[in-house]
C-alpha cells in the first residue's frame, strides 16, 4: 500500500500545470463535441484529486506537528473565502465579455503563477525531507551554543537522533 | 504536554476508528444539509433565504478560521473536537424541540446553520492535523488517498439519500440524524484519548 516514492511539491506543481492546460483545452472544444467535454472534465477530476492528496500529505509530513492546526486552518479559510470572491468577480466580468474569454484567461493566469513559482521560489524542491534538513541545521545552531560539536557525532547516530 | 513524536500502532488503530466514524457522520451531516436546503426552498420559495442560508454557513467558518488554528494548537485537540461536536448536537436538539412545539422560525434554522459552520470551522483543520499525529509517516499518503476517495463517494451518494429522506420523512425526523452522527463521532474521538 504505502509507496516508497515520497510525495513532493514538484508533482503538485506539475499536476497543477496540467490542470491549467486541460482547462485551456476546455475552451477549445468545438460545438457539438460534447463527449470531448466529458473526457476533459474527467481529466480535471483526476488532477484535482491528485493535487489534494499530494499537497495535504506533503504538508502533514513536513510542517512541525504543533503548528499544523493553524496552517491547515489558514489554508482552508483562504480556500473557503476565495470561493465566493471569485464567483462575484467572474460573474461581473462574465456580464461584460463573452464567457469563452474567462475560460481562456483564468487558466493562463494560473499558468503564469505556476511559472513564477518555479522560476523564483524553491517550491519545486520542497518534499518530505525538507523539514528534516531544516531540523538538522537548527540542531547544529543549538549545539554550537552549548560547546557541543555536531561533527563529533557519526552521521548514522545523528540521523537516529533527529528521527 | 503530549509527546508528538511517538506514534504507536495502537494510535493508528484508534485513528482507523475515528476515520470510520468520521466518514459515516459525513453522510449524516451531508444529508441534513441537503434536506435543510430543500426544506427552505419548499417552505419559502425565495432565493434570498437560500443565499442567506449558504452565507450563514460559510461566513462564520471564514471568520473563525484563523482563531481556530491557534486555539487548537494551544488547547488539547480532543477537547476542541468533542466540544465542537457537542455544541452542534445541542443546537440541533434545541431546533428539534422547537419544531415539535411548533415554535420554530426561519431564523432559528439559519442560526443553527451558523453554529454548525462555526463548529465545522474548528473541526476541519483539527481533523486534518491529527492525521499526522496518529498515523505513521509511511502510511499518511495512502490514508489521505483513501480519505479522498471516500469523501468524494459520500458527496456523490448523500444528495441521493437526502432526496429520498426529504420525500419520506419530515425535517425534524431527519434532524435526528445529526444527533446520531455526533454521538457516533464522540465515540470515535474517544479513541484519541486512548493513544499511547
Amino acid at each position: 500500500m504505502a509507496s516508497k516514492r515520497q510525495g513532493s511539491m514538484k508533482s503538485v506543481i506539475i499536476s497543477g500545470m496540467m490542470l491549467s492546460v486541460v482547462l485551456l483545452g476546455l475552451s477549445l472544444v468545438p460545438r457539438g463535441w460534447f463527449w470531448l467535454f466529458f473526457i476533459i472534465c474527467f481529466l480535471m477530476g483526476i488532477n484535482l484529486a491528485y493535487i489534494d492528496t499530494q499537497l495535504i500529505s506533503v504538508l502533514q509530513t513536513t510542517i512541525p506537528k504543533d503548528l499544523q492546526g493553524r496552517v491547515f486552518a489558514t489554508m482552508f479559510t483562504l480556500i473557503k473565502a476565495m470561493n465566493p470572491v471569485g464567483l462575484i468577480i467572474l460573474g461581473m466580468i462574465g456580464e461584460m465579455v463573452p464567457v469563452i474569454w474567462l475560460f481562456l484567461i483564468s487558466p493562463s493566469i494560473s499558468l503564469v503563477v505556476y511559472f513564477l513559482l518555479i522560476k523564483f521560489t524553491k517550491m519545486m524542491h520542497y518534499d518530505e525531507n525538507t523539514g528534516n534538513e531544516e531540523l538538522n541545521t537548527n540542531e547544529i545552531d543549538l549545539m554550537d551554543d552549548t560547546e557541543f560539536r555536531i561533527s563529533n557525532i557519526p552521521k548514522e547516530e545523528l540521523k537516529t537522533l533527529v528521527e | 504536554m503530549i509527546n508528538y513524536d511517538k506514534i504507536s500502532k495502537k494510535s493508528f488503530h484508534g485513528y482507523i476508528w475515528i476515520w470510520i466514524s468520521q466518514i459515516i457522520s459525513l453522510i449524516g451531516s451531508n444529508i441534513v444539509s441537503f434536506a435543510v436546503i430543500w426544506y427552505l426552498t419548499l417552505q419559502t420559495e425565495s432565493s434570498f433565504i437560500l443565499s442567506l442560508a449558504s452565507i450563514a454557513s460559510i461566513v462564520p467558518m471564514i471568520i473563525v478560521g484563523p482563531f481556530a488554528g491557534v486555539i487548537s494548537d494551544r488547547v488539547n485537540k480532543n477537547i476542541v473536537l468533542i466540544l465542537a461536536d457537542f455544541i452542534q448536537a445541542l443546537g440541533t436538539f434545541v431546533l428539534i424541540i422547537l419544531f415539535y412545539l411548533n415554535l420554530a422560525q426561519l431564523w432559528h434554522i439559519i442560526a443553527l446553520l451558523a453554529v454548525r459552520g462555526t463548529c465545522q470551522g474548528f473541526q476541519f483543520p483539527v481533523a486534518v492535523s491529527i492525521t499526522s499525529l496518529m498515523v505513521p509517516k509511511e502510511k499518511i499518503k495512502s490514508m489521505n488517498s483513501l480519505n479522498q476517495i471516500f469523501t468524494s463517494l459520500m458527496n456523490i451518494a448523500s444528495p441521493a439519500i437526502g432526496a429520498v429522506a426529504i420525500a419520506s420523512f419530515s425535517i425534524e425526523q431527519i434532524s435526528w440524524n445529526i444527533i446520531m452522527e455526533v454521538l457516533l463521532n464522540i465515540v470515535g474521538w474517544k479513541y484519541y484519548f486512548k493513544r499511547d
